[in-house]
């Protein structure tokens, strides 16, 4: 929803007409920037041509795979070009042009789940192998974008290993007792 | 560690929820809009060049997060012991009644007068940052990204204000996006914005169940545990009837938000009251178990089950009702407000 033009009439501040309320508004130059739309140039003889549309003019080359492309291909993305085909790749230097939208966090369902599982205790002796998997499965899949650290795969893959030692222990003395007894 | 992975610097202001979280990065070109649901992330990225506007509101924020939950649940403990304790009736009781009325009355007036919204808009997107929710928030946000974002893009000079009067701000509206059709049929006025109000009988009613209830629960604290159960109870359940008819009544948009945030803090002020009592109730039940060495629990032992007639659970619930109902009082006498179409 586009800002009402009454929220610059004074300055940075702004009185709601619906609500009463007092906004405050900091507007930066690419508000006032004209945004025109891209268009490519038709190629003339003689000069380079974009790889995807042969009769336009290049203006860059890929940084990952160096094709030419045109006004229209060109993506730009942390301070560098590239082209459609490798942006939807990620492969190699253009990986981190492919912006992920999202990310699942297997590292809190590995935390989670073993201490979740707890209170429906005899779940663990399902639950905490398919941590252990979990946890090896997925360590090297990407983490969140702005946590760094890998603490709680280790830390559910320890309460897991735990969890499992103690059902094992628990089967063997049962099993023993039994022997015993018999 | 991921190739060509970016470093992000965290920004003031962070939104915990239950479930539901949202926080503001910082990275080399971009803010980084964070939103997380436990086990999944979702983000969005603002480019420095591209950011047209950041704007803030005063808005209501109701906004119970898992920090003012744990305050919560250790003043219940708090109260718990104080129950178990000789010295509920005469020290403990009183102070810790007026300890969970100031913390109820800081999170209500934090919430309703030092509360905003915040919003960034680009040339094609317009975006809620949920966790920048508190007025100091929105001012240290600011002063973390304006220098950056002016330095990215230079500064307004001169009157920017006559700039934009001709220039539309932030992502195109839908109805200019489609190009008319000849012959087509001109487009319906938009249809004329409901009035919300405040005051409806249901609003009415449940404002005087918490204001009555509330002080019902607080002047008849010294009477016994059953009347006192009894009485809490006669209150609670039109309290919670009307609570509910009120959320259905602005869900009909024929309410303001701000009473039906009423309606959500009461409810979930129930839930944590009556939480809290059941958890003390099983601490004390728990505690005379292990005193006593004996592992059946006899029919006095279980006396703590009736902990929600004790006076000091009774003041609490007594004292965040009135608060709530007084909150709606003030909302009732709020001058009404028809939205214009100008």
């Amino acid at each position: 929803m586009p800002l009402p033009k009454w929220e610059f009439l004074n300055g940075d501040a702004a009185t709601c007409r619906f609500c009463g309320r007092r906004n405050t508004v900091r507007l930066f130059p690419a508000a006032l920037a004209q945004t025109a739309a891209a268009h490519a140039e038709t190629a003339l003889d003689g000069e380079g041509a974009c790889f995807d549309h042969p009769g336009k003019r290049a203006v860059a080359a890929c940084r990952q795979c160096g094709r030419f492309v045109c006004q229209l291909c060109a993506v730009e993305f942390a301070g560098a070009v590239w082209c459609p085909s490798c942006v939807a790749s990620s492969s190699g230097k253009a990986r981190p042009a492919n912006s992920d939208t999202f990310r699942t966090l297997y590292d809190t369902w590995a935390l989670a789940t073993p201490f979740a599982l707890l209170m429906f205790w005899p779940a663990t002796i399902l639950s905490a192998p398919a941590v252990a998997a979990l946890a090896i499965m997925k360590w090297k899949q990407p983490l969140s974008l702005v946590r760094r650290s890998r603490w709680r795969f280790v830390a559910g893959l320890a309460v897991a290993l735990m969890q499992g030692g103690l059902w094992l222990w628990l089967i063997w003395y049962t099993v023993a007792k039994a022997r015993s007894k018999a | 560690m991921e190739p060509g992975r970016q470093r992000y610097r965290k920004l003031p202001g962070q939104r915990r929820g239950f479930i539901f979280g949202s926080s503001v990065w910082m990275g080399s070109d971009h803010l980084l809009l964070v939103k997380s649901a436990r086990f999944r992330e979702e983000y969005r990225r603002f480019h420095f060049r591209d950011i047209q506007a950041i704007v803030t509101a005063k808005a209501q924020r109701f906004h119970i997060s898992t920090r003012a939950a744990l305050i919560g649940c250790l003043w219940g403990w708090a109260s718990a012991i104080a129950v178990l304790s000789a010295l509920a009736p005469k020290i403990l009781g009183p102070a810790l009644g007026l300890v969970g009325f100031l913390l109820v009355f800081v999170w209500v007036y934090q919430s309703a007068k030092c509360s905003c919204r915040c919003r960034i808009y680009t040339a094609v997107s317009s975006e809620d940052l949920p966790s920048v929710y508190r007025t100091w928030t929105a001012r240290r946000f600011l002063a973390a990204v304006e220098p950056v974002l002016t330095q990215a893009q230079g500064a307004i000079e001169g009157n920017w204000a006559e700039a934009v009067e001709d220039r539309e701000i932030g992502p195109p509206a839908a109805g200019r996006i489609a190009p008319r059709m000849p012959g087509a049929a001109a487009p319906l006025p938009p249809p004329p914005p409901a009035v919300q109000t405040a005051r409806t009988p249901i609003s009415l009613f449940f404002v005087a169940m918490l204001c009555l209830g509330g002080l019902a629960d607080l002047l008849t604290m010294r009477a016994g545990a059953k009347a006192g159960h009894w009485i809490m109870m006669g209150f609670l359940v039109p309290q919670l009837a009307a609570a509910v008819a009120v959320m259905v009544q602005n869900y009909q948009g024929r309410l303001r938000p701000a009473m039906r945030n009423l309606a959500i803090v009461f409810l979930a002020s129930v839930g944590i009251w009556y939480y809290s009592v059941q958890m003390a109730a099983a601490f004390a039940i728990a505690y005379q178990g292990a005193a006593s060495h004996d592992n059946k629990v006899t029919p006095a032992q279980l006396a703590p089950m009736d902990l929600i007639g004790y006076p000091v659970s009774r003041g609490a619930a007594g004292g965040i009702a009135l608060l709530l109902g007084l909150a709606g009082v003030a909302l009732l006498l709020q001058k009404e407000r028809v939205p214009s179409n100008v």
